[in-house]
């Protein structure tokens, strides 16, 4: 730290009049110039003072958010010694913080530095603290807001803010700052950027916790003449305008054999059929790519695929068994309702109302509800929760039926599933990774704080008292199933006679435990809006909050929801303003994200003034686009598919190596856990065992699982690869796209190229390589099947050379044709979309 | 740069660079010792969730008393106060049961906590597993945070050590309770028993004749060799490629396991086989299960053996050599009484612990590994008729030592009886929350919302006055 100082001040002095000729404040304000001080130096941070027990004793507010508190702090504990009036220097908090006496964050602001300078001025004029009123950040900005600079060259960011009172103040020297991508510039305390990579960044400068984003381009030198690339559509338009400002040049166009692999992979999940990959590279027709991707997005697979990743978002986990619900076939349910909508292409905002605003009666008499729990509890009996009985219906109520679908853990996933927004932190404090207050949290909560479900009051009273009818039925039926058991204390009965008895009783004893699911079910989880009004609010370490307003998040003013109203209708109604800022962006940054691997807004569920779009004009355009295509996503992946940056190999010329944001080729991208066990399992001939939980016949494809894989580790064959690939765990407490997880590992290679399961699948007697010998006779040919059923492409003719020798050499052909289909199993190329 | 792209790929970058160039020119075991001390040691790189640092957690299932181990309570009338005499400790005025000599002369080392309640009388494995700890392994939250397996070993962050993970011939444990669940955290978070037969032995365990291994090896990378030539990018992960090799092949983490390559002059200063004395446990009938003599001839190697695998990249152990518990002091037909069991049980706990303290003060790395020591409870201040103690839940005893744990303390105090907290009462959650603060970075853990649910639970204060030299 003191180095670090040091330099910036040497810098400083050394170039231009800047931070260190700023002038020292001889009357400094606590809130103003002190509590910044401590922001700047992280004194205050959550990992220091700002803990929330503090440190050694010192406790400093969170980003000092609460002077008043911090001021106090400072003043009475630690019996004063922290400010010495008298002798100043002699103050605690100097001697600490200059590393003076032993500090265990070392010495943050030397004797003689201007922060050390404004402290100890500070409490030479009284130590007081200041108005806070007067004091309150107005306005924060920052100059220049966006910078193009070359590689090495450097610039000064000025901060200023207006404060309530009125006046204005360059608090530059009061601030921190930080680089958002750190590969690309360097900033000290001072404000001095320097550019040291290529692209572009945000640059995030505080003063107090209080937040401010400027922009730097840095363009590539050289002068090479901008390749002549035609856009295909508007989204080649706007990623090539970046790279030319860049100096950045695209990638050729992708081969046909890669094209098909990776929007096979992509579109539907699963490696196209060799014979699908022939037919596909002797078409001469040109607009065969684009005929390929309509075919695809007709495919159950894309269906799958899809259904899959809004249940990742969505999270079918969480039904309680009390209830009457069951986790595995309640998982099951809520998957083939995704999976019907989007079999319809549901458009999406219609999608987001129909589980947003469900209710379990959907304006039915309660009978045909009931009628309809019934049937649900009969097909768990009879293990086919996956028929049309509930993904016939028109809303999601499951969606509401989890623990934790409401109040404020409901309102932070409806903020994270439909607007990409991250409100976790928001819970106990502002944060300064956003713009989030408590507040905006909690008036968003309250949408939800009428809908009743298990959690929150359970079904309306006449509906409850069906339940209970059906409870009495039940013990109706147990009574006479033991009655009925009775008769086997009569010792004349033959065996067969009694293996009857026992079978009528097994009966009815299941009708009545069916019949006790349905009552507690019907008691417990019918989904309707009007339970007694009550608001929401957080207790936390730092007290209890609540709030008693209904805001939508980013609007200034309240607004009235009459008492018979479902408020959650004014969410949805907001979410299809065409000016909504978060629903369609989200939901196009999402997609995007999976075609590319990272979001136009990246993580894609951050979206935040604080973390800014690489492409906004393109985010826009497609946002925009979505919306007047009324929301259909069909029309969005096909938009995103057809373009030229889509379609681009991730072959990298001299001038795009580094690239890794704006587009300029296609990225690498490990398949996702149900698409490996898929592809591997097609290169190998293999299939997986389910267990009967899981509700999928034999040779079903894995991206088809909807739950949970189960803690038992040896029932299902795939659960290990998923745990180890990365397939979420949609654990309700945890609201983030990062759950599923993408980085290669050396566990995933180890099981590829070692785990027994693998080998079996590879030597398998009704597998591929078993098939392949006995169908083919010709080597070159058996060995062209194994590259088109593994990497989906033709051999080059050394890789032919290469395996023909392998199998000549080899002690016999089957084992030969093992290790080859080994091999290709194991070349990044087959573990990577590319 | 990296291309791969996933939302968090900005992370492995940084675990990578962590460990620095090791990653790329190969390693070995003996330089992963260096790695982990290395990571230790940069606490302060900016972003890092981990401390380095690794924990231990000797579970003592039965629940141990507390008057027979810390704090004895000679003063007291004769039905509540320790059965074995007392001994001076290397702390003025501090003093042990008499069973814990050699733990008396590091008393200056460790520190004690005389005001901790578990809040539970049943036999269960909190506060290993608990409502706690997420209903999960701690080893389980850690893996969560840091990955099931060390980046560079391959070494899987937890592990669970039973008995036979050490000692073939001690009768096999299990203990009560499922040490390896992972409640809401995730099955793939699951412990690695050694000796057990999880899928990660699978993968770690070479499963094809050497010979075909090497074959398809050689095959494989003339297809690489064509592919490198025409794209360099898929160059970016050879390395975890040459690693999986060199685990497979070297068999680098079965080595960690293998206690064979230790020093047999330390093994022997750890081993605690000599305490067995079976002609006086076979009393009772857990005696007779094997369980007392099971426990002495494991623990001390458990011990010795959870060192070798936090050196190796493993970040928590959970030794668990007392079976269906032999801390439960009962003197009923199934327990040995208060005396025996202190001497069946108590005395290879006093040398393991010696033992293991010595050697590690004596590598210098005692703030790089923090052992607990503690059960699911303590026992009843008063002796029942038979010189026996049951099961309660308000006091407890609990040993602290190394990664960060202040030296020489004896933190809060019982009351007279040595019943219940007198001061500064200490829960589970205060001692979990120790242990997270120990492990990670929490301002930063913090900042990560897939893991709130773990960092919420560093939220509670750590065990006063613990964590501060």
């Amino acid at each position: 730290m003191f180095v670090r100082c040091l330099l910036g001040l040497l810098v400083v002095t050394g170039l231009t009049p800047l931070g260190a000729a700023e002038p020292v404040p001889t009357d400094p304000l606590f809130s103003r110039h002190v509590v910044p001080i401590f922001s700047r130096l992280g004194c205050n941070a959550g990992g220091c003072h700002g803990a929330v027990k503090g440190q050694n004793g010192f406790r400093l507010s969170l980003f000092g958010a609460e002077p008043t508190s911090d001021h106090a702090r400072l003043l009475r504990e630690a019996n004063g010694r922290r400010l010495n009036r008298l002798t100043f220097d002699d103050s605690l908090l100097l001697l600490k913080g200059s590393g003076t006496v032993p500090h265990e964050g070392g010495n943050r602001m030397p004797v003689g530095s201007r922060e050390y300078q404004i402290v100890r001025n500070w409490i030479a004029s009284g130590a007081k603290l200041d108005n806070l009123d007067a004091s309150r950040v107005t306005r924060l900005s920052v100059e220049p807001g966006i910078q193009t600079a070359k590689v090495t060259e450097r610039y000064r960011l000025q901060v200023s803010a207006a404060f309530a009172d009125g006046s204005n103040e360059d608090v530059t020297a009061l601030c921190s700052f930080e680089v958002v991508s750190k590969e690309l510039a360097r900033v000290d305390l001072s404000g001095e950027v320097q550019a040291i990579g290529v692209g572009d960044t945000a640059i995030i400068a505080r003063f107090r916790g209080e937040p401010v984003v400027a922009m730097l381009v840095v363009p590539r030198a050289g002068t090479e003449p901008f390749p002549d690339v035609k856009p295909v559509n508007f989204i080649d338009g706007h990623v090539l305008a970046k790279l030319q400002r860049l100096n950045i040049h695209p990638a050729l166009p992708c081969d046909d054999a890669t094209f098909l692999r990776r929007v096979s992979l992509d579109v539907t999940g699963s490696l196209p059929l060799p014979s699908e990959a022939r037919a596909f590279l002797a078409d001469a027709t040109t607009d065969k790519r684009s005929k390929k991707i309509e075919e695809l997005l007709a495919r159950p697979g894309h269906i799958a695929l899809w259904t899959t990743k809004l249940c990742d978002i969505l999270r079918p986990a969480g039904f309680d068994g009390k209830h009457g619900l069951t986790e595995a076939a309640e998982a099951r349910r809520f998957y083939e309702w995704i999976r019907s909508r989007l079999a319809e292409n549901t458009p999406y905002d219609q999608l987001a109302e129909r589980v947003l605003l469900a209710t379990s009666l959907e304006g039915r008499p309660s009978q045909e509800w009931i009628k309809e729990v019934r049937s649900l509890l009969e097909e768990n009996v009879a293990l086919r929760p996956d028929l049309k009985a509930y993904s016939s219906r028109r809303t999601l109520d499951l969606y509401w039926q989890r623990n934790n679908a409401t109040g404020v853990k409901g309102a932070m996933q409806v903020a994270h599933a439909f607007l990409g927004l991250r409100l976790e932190c928001a819970q106990c404090h502002r944060h300064p990774h956003d713009v989030w207050q408590q507040d905006d949290l909690l008036s968003f909560a309250n949408f939800f704080m009428r809908v009743s479900n298990p959690t929150a009051g359970g079904s309306s009273t006449t509906i409850a008292k069906e339940g209970e009818m059906l409870a009495k039925e039940a013990k109706e039926l147990r009574d006479q199933a033991k009655k009925v058991g009775e008769k086997t204390k009569d010792k004349s009965l033959s065996k067969d006679d009694v293996a009857k008895v026992n079978a009528e009783v097994k009966s009815l004893n299941d009708k009545a435990t069916a019949l006790d699911a349905a009552s507690r079910r019907i008691k417990g989880t019918e989904i309707h809006v009007g339970g007694k009004p009550t608001f929401a609010g957080v207790t936390s370490t730092l007290g209890k909050q609540e709030s008693k307003q209904f805001r939508l998040l980013g609007a200034k003013q309240p607004v009235s929801v009459g008492t018979e109203q479902d408020p959650r209708e004014l969410v949805v109604a907001w979410l299809r303003q065409s000016d909504n800022p978060f629903f369609a962006q989200a939901m196009v940054n999402r997609v995007w994200a999976h075609y590319f691997g990272r979001g136009i807004i990246d993580p894609p569920d951050h979206l935040s003034p604080l973390n800014p779009p690489s492409h906004p004009e393109l985010l826009d355009a497609l946002s925009k686009g979505f919306i007047e295509n009324k929301y259909d996503l069909r029309w969005l992946h096909r938009t995103i598919l057809a373009s030229r940056t889509y379609q681009q190999t991730a072959q990298t010329n001299i001038t795009n190596r580094a690239d890794t944001t704006n587009y300029a080729s296609a990225y690498l991208r490990r398949l996702s856990a149900e698409v490996l066990v898929d592809a591997v399992n097609h290169a190998t001939g293999g299939t997986e065992t389910y267990p009967p939980e899981l509700f999928l016949p034999p040779g079903a494809k894995a991206i088809e699982v909807a739950g949970g894989t189960g803690s038992d580790r040896t029932r299902a064959s795939l659960q290990y690869p998923f745990s180890i690939f990365g397939r979420p765990m949609r654990n309700p407490d945890v609201q983030c796209d990062c759950e599923r997880d993408g980085k290669p590992t050396i566990v995933q290679t180890l099981y590829l190229a070692n785990h027994p399961a693998i080998h079996h699948k590879i030597s398998d007697a009704k597998g591929r390589v078993t098939q392949v010998l006995k169908i083919i006779t010709d080597d070159d040919k058996r060995i062209e099947e194994l590259f088109l059923w593994s990497l989906s492409r033709l051999p080059l003719a050394d890789e032919r050379q290469i395996c023909l020798k392998y199998i000549k050499d080899g002690p016999t052909p089957q084992r030969a044709y093992e290790d080859v289909l080994w091999s290709l199993l194991n070349t990044r190329e087959f573990l990577f979309n590319h | 740069m990296l291309a791969v792209h996933s939302s968090d790929a900005s992370c492995t970058r940084r675990r990578f660079l962590t460990v620095g160039g090791l990653a790329l020119g190969g390693f070995s075991l003996s330089s992963l010792f260096t790695v982990r001390a290395v990571a230790g040691e940069k606490r302060t790189s900016p972003g890092s969730l981990e401390t380095g640092k690794s924990v231990i957690f000797l579970f003592q299932q039965g629940g141990p008393s507390q008057f027979e181990t810390f704090d004895p309570k000679p003063d007291a009338p004769i039905e509540i106060r320790t059965v074995t005499g007392v001994t001076q400790t290397s702390l003025p005025g501090v003093i042990f049961g008499d069973t814990l000599q050699k733990l008396a002369k590091h008393a200056d080392k460790f520190s004690i906590v005389r005001s901790f309640a578990t809040e539970n009388a049943a036999h269960n494995i909190r506060p290993i597993v608990g409502p706690e700890s997420l209903n999960a392994n701690i080893g389980s939250l850690y893996s969560r945070v840091v990955g099931p397996t060390h980046p560079v070993s391959s070494m899987p962050t937890n592990v669970v050590l039973f008995p036979q993970a050490v000692s073939a011939d001690a009768a096999k444990g299990q203990g009560r309770g499922d040490l390896s669940a992972t409640g809401s955290i995730g099955p793939a978070f699951a412990p690695f028993v050694p000796g057990g037969s999880g899928q990660l032995q699978k993968n770690l365990r070479m499963s094809l004749a050497l010979d075909r291994f090497q074959d398809r090896q050689a095959l494989l990378g003339q297809f690489d060799q064509l592919r490198r030539e025409s794209e360099a990018r898929f160059d970016l992960f050879e390395h975890e490629r040459r690693q999986a090799n060199e685990v497979l092949l070297s068999g680098s983490v079965a080595d960690a396991l293998d206690l064979s390559r230790e020093d047999p002059k330390l093994l022997a200063k750890y081993d605690t086989s000599h305490h067995v004395a079976e002609h006086n446990w076979n009393r009772s009938d857990r005696g007779k299960r094997g369980y007392y003599t099971g426990h002495a001839k494991s623990l001390g190697k458990a011990l010795l053996l959870a060192r070798r695998l936090c050196e190796a990249g493993c970040g928590f152990v959970t030794i668990h050599t007392g079976y269906e518990g032999v801390w439960d002091m009962h003197a009923d037909g199934n327990n040995l009484n208060m005396k025996d069991g202190m001497e069946a049980i108590g005395r290879s706990f006093d040398h393991a612990v010696s033992a293991f303290i010595e050697d590690v003060e004596a590598r210098g790395i005692s703030d790089k590994i923090m052992l607990v020591a503690t059960g699911e409870m303590g026992r009843t201040p008063r002796l029942n008729k038979n010189g026996g103690r049951d099961h309660w839940s308000r006091l407890a005893p609990l040993l602290l030592y190394g990664g960060g744990v202040a030296r020489g303390k004896v933190i809060g105090r019982s009351t007279k009886d040595g019943g219940e907290p007198a001061a500064d009462g200490v829960a589970t959650p205060n001692l979990i929350s120790t242990i997270l603060h120990t492990l990670f970075d929490m301002g930063q853990l913090r900042l990560k919302p897939a893991l709130a649910p773990i960092s919420r639970l560093g939220d509670v204060k750590p065990i006063p006055g613990i964590l501060e030299s």
